[in-house]
């Protein structure tokens, strides 16, 4: 899949349909494939890489670089092809300056996970059959492949390319996954249960802005956060309320627009279950405003800038918020 | 040099907590740790090094500069630097407390930056060396001994933990 | 530092006897900023508005807080006071401690209380004032009347009247609307065409009034002052300019099976035809699903004898695009389809027909000549029963829930007209009431009862039967003699109810002016202003608005363009500065806020910005039309980056006001 993707990506900058290419590079280490930009072959053919830890969603960095002069070639799997369609709906980004080449999604593996069996010292990784091998500083560790899937695909919620101007691989289907069982076991916790999980786990925060940075939907010019007119600018928080509100502010503010690409969780170095509140908003929001999933396509519209006759009326919102 | 048995660490700890208060490196969950103060029955995390590092104790991400009352017109200041405490940091690591250093060359010069002055003058680290480092530590890079730089270091081994004095403070202990 | 003036109005006692106002003025007086802080019996008095205009000279006032009755009232007021002052007057705030306060409480202590707190917002808000300047944009003085009925007409010769150019828009081929289908109107029996057509010519040779007829508005575009919109004029097969109304191809035309609109069908026209003799414009139209030229390009002999040549069967619908300072909707009304009333027969029976039909068949131009005869058999009805209230004042979703107003009135004059037509024919009238409110109709109605003899009977009809032997069975209960009555007639009369015309709620879409759920425009205010829709610069006339007749229609149709040229007569009209603008800077383009402007009063531009690492940038940036914003502040509530921000009524203003009421 690399070999493919890497002679596609250089035909296209051979001819001149495209000058520039977005995909991951090695990193340091085996597990390390981060977000680069190519733009030439020879950089392409040493650098270029796409493996089991090539999790990261590049439609955010199509913001700033489909803005430049040329167009880039983006490989989107899936999951991020469906944020680049709410980019393309906000005006965020040049669809014009993008030649999009949809490619297989996941699952992908995460780190952290082997991390959590104890595996400290990591170098590489080898799949056999249905096991990793793992390649240490201390000597080689096993464990199984499923054990170490990423987060965010173990709920994948479609394999369907949404935008594309060719596909590598075959298209998939939008699938029914139980993303919404972990949302559904906090609905049922009582409001104390809830509270105190909640203040647990976002304790840990340590203000990176990692969630922020890398989510497609905060793409504001000045985030509400560096504005110091916004009332609620916030850097580094002096108490654990103002840290706790900088959490659920974002979550509204990417209500009705986020895609569930899972990229917050997986990056936030305190593992934070972040994807959760984002996954509570899209919950509510399919039940009150009809079903939505943001970035389906080009044309509907968000339930929340949108008035239907059929939308729930507010006591009931405000019912289910008493408890 | 002196030797502890790792049995008897948790003694150690409620011995120098009773004198001034102790923070130490534990698990919230599997593998992140975090500094804590010491509370009868906390355990010492295993965890290379804790998300947040030992920097906080000095140089925080926010810090309280005064309070101040008002009534009326008059004014009440309260300044925090008077009412700071004594403190021991166990189990930091070689890196994070070769940074102290570089801090004091930033914050101990003219001017002299008195809050953290005061947190310094206050605090008293305690090292442990790293027996299994990961992939991603820069210690070698940087020529960090990861046996030295505190008033006073540790090791750990499974059984004993030894330990160096280095300065006159650490004696008083 | 702000330097705040507060003043506490009595309002008489309409608020210190709920209100204590000298506890409220000295519990502002200690809000940091406060310099002065009064009360006064009337406020909005001269003495009053005096009172603020030397505290704002001699205290050197940077903003004042009025804590009286509803803004609503008297802002205008004291804005201008300060304004003649040389201060700001967006720099005044008003704490309604009337209408949300004193007017609702019973209790001193609580509403005293509340009316503080009320100030303390008040005055927290005020510190975060900005001076505002209203702006100014330019009037086309043109104005564009939809539809021509009387409304419509009536409206146009008093625009132009004024000298102002008005375009009057009307989909049917000729103006005249449905007065031109009355036979005599009431109360005084005036043939309707005779007072009408003086109407229509005089409109016609207006060199001020522009007749579009035959015509449709397609898009409106544009706010008041400037509206653009274009008009489509849908094609006639017949040049209009060519056409001298002669008439001869309506005479030669061999398809004459199409029913005839005018007459509502109880008669038929031909493919190519005038609407009536007294259309304005006289020209002919070719209807396009009965032509045999233009659906089978067979026939032609309209064009083989019309002498000027003005037959043209290639013409296409022409779109024109106009500019004009202010719109008037006429659109009209329509009787209800009575498609759903099976119990009054009218889709069985012929013989049983809606008012509007029997206009047309008393007409002397109608189907008949002006001799009443039953459309079955075309024999002469001896009895005649008129419903009342079909489809009015209903409870379900067959009708509607209003009353339709002119059929009591129009009902007794039918009714009498026939008696004196015919003193042979019985006439019934079935009613739940009789509602007879304008200038001498209730002495209308009542000549009709006493000198005519029609037989006004309290009581619904059940069941309308048409029998084998060509008669009707009208089954009806009579209230005030408790009985059940069968009536053997040979034509029943439904006054169905109206509504307003089909193309108006697309309209009102295109106007972004509203309606009500019975398609009826709103009013600006149902009381002090009624012709004005609540859009700026959109005005209307007639029964749009709601159901009235002949006389109303007309004096409303007079306010309205009354209104329009209070407008037409200024070269720019100030604008509300409470207006939202966006933060160029920090707008990211993301188009939430255009998405949920209820004026369409957003629009996006690309610009060109100096980023921060000195290189320009192009950006979509969001753009609000100050004439168009209502500062209603969906889009400051929507901008996801707090870009978009409201003047006079900012979110750091809000928050101002939200802390102090919660301290």
């Amino acid at each position: 899949m690399q070999e493919t993707m890497i002679k596609r990506a250089k035909e296209l900058l051979a001819d001149g349909t495209v000058s520039r290419v977005i995909g991951w590079k090695k990193g340091e280490f085996g597990y390390d494939s981060t977000p680069a930009v190519f733009e030439t072959a020879e950089e392409l053919d040493r650098d270029f890489v796409f493996d089991d830890f090539t999790a990261s969603n590049v439609s955010k960095y199509l913001v700033k670089e489909s803005r430049k002069d040329g167009k880039i070639l983006a490989f989107l799997k899936p999951c991020d092809t469906y944020s680049f369609n709410q980019l393309i709906k906000e005006h965020r980004v040049i669809r014009e300056n993008v030649y999009i080449i949809g490619i297989p999604g996941g699952p992908k593996l995460d780190v952290e996970k082997i991390k959590a069996k104890g595996i400290t010292g990591i170098l590489n990784k080898k799949n056999e059959n249905y096991t990793l091998k793992i390649e240490t500083l201390y000597g080689t560790e096993t464990m199984m492949f499923y054990e170490a899937i990423c987060g965010k695909c173990q709920d994948c919620k479609s394999k369907k390319h949404v935008i594309y101007d060719e596909l590598i691989g075959e298209d998939g289907d939008v699938l029914d996954s139980s993303r919404f069982d972990m949302v559904e076991k906090l609905e049922n916790m009582t409001a104390q249960e809830r509270f105190d999980f909640w203040r647990e786990q976002l304790s840990k925060c340590i203000r990176c802005n990692a969630c922020r940075n890398v989510c497609p939907a905060c793409t504001c010019e000045k985030c509400v956060f560096d504005n110091p007119k916004s009332g609620i600018e916030n850097k580094a928080p002096s108490d654990s309320f103002e840290e706790n509100m900088f959490h659920i502010i974002r979550a509204f503010h990417v209500a009705g627009r986020c895609t569930d690409c899972g990229e917050c969780s997986r990056v936030c170095p305190q593992n934070i279950p972040l994807h959760l509140l984002n996954r509570k908003f899209i919950k509510d929001i399919n039940e009150l405003y009809g079903e939505y999933q943001a970035g389906a396509d080009l044309t509907s519209k968000s339930p929340l800038t949108d008035y239907d006759t059929n939308d729930c009326e507010p006591s009931i919102v405000h019912e289910r918020g008493v408890e | 040099m002196l030797k502890i048995s790792v049995n008897k660490l948790d003694e150690l700890f409620a011995l120098i907590s009773s004198k001034q208060t102790l923070y130490i490196p534990t698990d919230r969950e599997a593998g992140i740790a975090e500094y804590k103060k010491w509370e009868q029955g906390m355990k010492l995390s295993n965890a290379l090094n804790t998300v947040r590092s030992a920097k906080d104790f000095f140089f925080p991400q926010t810090e309280n500069l005064v309070d101040f009352k008002m009534d009326g017109k008059n004014i009440e200041i309260i300044d925090i630097r008077e009412e700071s405490e004594d403190f021991v940091i166990f189990g930091v690591r070689a890196c994070d407390a070769r940074s102290f250093t570089i801090l004091d060359k930033v914050f101990l010069v003219e001017p002299v930056d008195s809050y953290y002055k005061n947190r310094r003058d206050h605090g008293t680290v305690v090292t442990m060396a790293c027996t299994r480092p990961a992939e991603t530590c820069f210690c070698g890079v940087f020529g960090i001994d990861a046996t030295e730089q505190a008033m006073l270091s540790a090791t750990m081994t499974v059984k004993t933990s030894f330990s160096r004095l280095t300065t006159k403070r650490v004696r008083s202990l | 530092m702000q330097r705040i003036g507060v003043f506490v109005c009595h309002c008489g006692t309409n608020i210190a006897a709920t209100v204590d106002v000298k506890a409220v003025a000295e519990a502002l007086s200690h809000e940091p900023g406060v310099v002065i802080s009064q009360d006064y019996q009337y406020m909005c008095s001269e003495s009053g508005q005096n009172l603020v205009k030397d505290a704002i000279k001699e205290h050197n006032l940077t903003g004042v807080v009025v804590c009286s009755c509803s803004p609503r009232m008297h802002e205008n007021t004291f804005r201008k006071a300060a304004a003649s002052v040389g201060l700001n007057p967006y720099l005044v705030e008003i704490a309604n401690i009337r209408e949300q306060c004193s007017w609702i409480h019973k209790e001193i202590a609580t509403a005293t209380d509340k009316a503080i707190i009320l100030g303390k917002a008040a005055v927290a808000k005020v510190h975060l004032n900005a001076p505002l300047t209203a702006g100014e944009s330019p009037v086309v003085k043109r104005a564009l009347v939809i539809g021509g009925g009387i409304a419509g007409i009536q409206t146009a010769l008093d625009i132009a009247e004024a000298g102002f150019d008005v375009d009057i828009v009307e989909k049917k081929p000729t103006i005249g609307g449905k007065m031109a289908q009355i036979d005599k109107t009431f109360p005084t029996l005036d043939c309707a065409a005779c007072i009408l057509t003086p109407k229509m010519v005089e409109a016609s040779q207006n060199e001020h009034i522009t007749i579009h007829s035959f015509s449709e508005v397609a898009d409106v575009k544009g706010f008041v002052g400037n509206f653009t919109v274009t008009i489509k004029k849908k094609a006639r097969y017949v040049d209009e300019v060519k056409c001298t109304g002669c008439g001869a191809c309506v005479e030669k035309c061999p398809m004459k099976k199409v029913p005839n609109e005018f007459n509502e069908g109880l008669d038929n026209r031909h493919a190519i035809y005038i609407p009536f003799a007294q259309a304005v414009p006289k020209v002919a139209t070719i209807d396009p699903n009965y032509c045999m030229m233009l659906k089978n390009g067979k026939c032609g002999v309209c064009s083989k004898v019309c002498a000027a040549g003005a037959i043209d069967y290639k013409q296409q619908d022409k779109f024109i695009e106009q500019k004009y300072g202010a719109i008037i909707v006429a659109t009209g009304f329509n009787p209800i389809n009575l498609d759903k009333y099976d119990e009054f027969a009218y889709s069985q029976c012929p013989d049983v027909v809606t008012s509007l039909e029997l206009e047309r068949l008393m007409n002397a131009a109608g189907p008949n000549g002006g001799t009443l005869l039953r459309p079955s058999d075309k024999t002469h009805p001896h009895t005649i029963v008129f419903v009342q209230c079909v489809g009015s004042r209903c409870d379900d979703e067959k009708g509607k829930p209003y009353c339709s107003k002119i059929c009591c009135m129009y009902t007794a004059k039918h009714a009498m007209l026939i008696r004196e037509k015919y003193p042979d024919t019985e006439v019934y009238v079935f009613y739940i009431d009789v509602r007879t409110p304008g200038k001498n109709f209730d002495e209308f109605y009542r000549r009709a009862v006493e000198q005519y003899n029609v037989h006004y009977i309290k009581g619904m009809v059940g069941k309308v039967t048409p029998k084998s032997d060509g008669k009707i069975d009208v089954q009806a209960s009579d209230l005030l003699a408790n009985e059940q009555l069968h009536i053997n007639a040979d034509m029943v009369v439904l006054a169905a109810a109206i509504e307003p015309d089909k193309t108006a709620r697309p309209l009102a879409t295109m106007l972004t002016t509203q309606m009500d759920t019975n398609d009826f425009f709103t009013e600006a205010h149902p009381k002090l202003r009624p012709v004005e829709s609540a859009t700026a610069g959109i005005f209307l006339s007639g029964a749009c608005q709601g159901p009235k007749d002949i006389p109303e229609t007309v004096a409303q149709a007079s306010a309205a363009a009354a209104k329009a040229i209070g407008l037409l007569v200024k070269n720019s009209i100030t604008c509300n500065p409470c207006v939202a603008h966006s933060d160029e800077l920090l707008c990211n383009g993301c188009s939430s806020c255009e998405k949920v402007c209820p004026y369409g009063a957003i629009t996006y531009q690309d610009k060109e910005f100096r980023m921060p690492d000195r290189t320009t940038a192009i950006r979509r940036v969001a753009s609000v039309n100050p004439a168009v914003c209502q500062g209603c502040g969906a889009c400051t509530v929507a901008c996801p980056s707090g870009a978009m921000d409201l003047n006079g009524f900012s979110n750091s203003q809000i928050m101002a006001e939200v802390d102090a009421i919660c301290k």
